[in-house]
């Protein structure tokens, strides 16, 4: 897995402070179980990079994107605070790109 | 192939427009609103409503196809051909993009040669009405062939620059161009 982390300006409207964009092999997605692990993998990641402990990646809904896409949505908690959401992209069923979103100041405060 | 009446693949028809407020309602007033053209170009342009108004060239009927997978067919489109806004600001050699702001500070970025096709506008109508505030008035981009996230509501400025920047939905991983008959919709 690659990950770039950037921080673009046309977010900063919608509060987004950090984009974590991260690249993969495919993997199959048959079940909601099957993204646990790659949520854990990606919480990791993220606490690692921003210096931040306990963030946690959670399942919230999904939606499809045109015939062959689909959202997984996950919140991102740091404490009990929802700070950001994740998107793990599927076409045809494949994992192939995730993409979070870290929110406003919170994190660095506690940090 | 696709015939006159097939959709881009992965899309199915709504009867109507679904209604995205990514960073809320701005307000209009429209009085002060000034369409600004900048960036790299000969000639900077400020339009007034007004302005805009008079200078409406273009009409036609096409459909909008949302990234998400629905598209509603016929509509209406009335406004100024992008290609005259080109004309009056003659962007330097070597632009390649063109970055829009929006009122609500929502932005998007287009390939110029996707800008200057033939069918590009900047809609003042739709279905024979003004726009409507929720449809991003006074005016919105519309390109027939890129997904709706490019047909940015409540346009405020139109930067041609040389070099790529990531608008809002660009920078969540969606594609830089957007064809909707190549379905383009993430990077």
């Amino acid at each position: 897995m690659e990950c770039w982390l950037s921080s673009p300006e046309a977010l900063a409207p919608k509060g987004i402070k950090f984009v974590f964009l991260c690249s993969h092999e495919p993997k199959d997605i048959f079940f909601i179980e099957d993204l646990h692990e790659h949520a854990s993998l990606i919480s990791e990641f993220m606490s690692r990079t921003l210096g931040v402990g306990d963030l946690k990646v959670v399942f919230s809904d999904n939606e499809v994107i045109g015939s062959d896409y689909i959202l997984y949505s996950y919140k991102v908690f740091h404490g009990g605070d929802y700070v950001g959401t994740c998107r793990f992209v599927a076409y045809c069923n494949k994992l192939i790109k995730s993409l979070c979103t870290i929110s406003s100041g919170i994190v660095f405060e506690r940090s | 192939m696709r015939g006159p009446d097939s959709l881009p693949p992965g899309q199915r028809a709504v009867p109507n427009f679904i209604i995205y407020r990514i960073l809320g309602q701005p307000e209009v007033d429209i009085n002060s609103w000034r369409l600004r053209v900048l960036g790299d170009v000969s000639k900077p342009l400020t339009y007034a409503y007004e302005d805009l108004l008079k200078i409406v060239d273009t009409s036609y009927v096409s459909d909008f196809h949302c990234v998400t997978g629905w598209s509603v067919r016929g509509v209406v489109w009335e406004g100024v051909s992008l290609r005259k806004l080109v004309m009056e600001a003659q962007p330097l050699k070597g632009v390649e993009w063109v970055y829009v702001r929006s009122l609500d500070k929502y932005t998007t970025v287009i390939p110029y040669e996707d800008f200057i096709d033939e069918r590009g506008i900047l809609a003042l109508r739709i279905n024979g009405r003004p726009l409507s505030l929720e449809q991003g008035f006074p005016a919105r981009i519309f390109i027939p062939h890129l997904y709706g996230w490019k047909s940015a509501k409540w346009v405020a400025e139109i930067i041609f620059t040389k070099e790529y920047k990531d608008g809002y939905w660009e920078a969540l991983g969606y594609h830089s161009r957007g064809n909707v008959w190549r379905e383009e919709r993430f990077k």
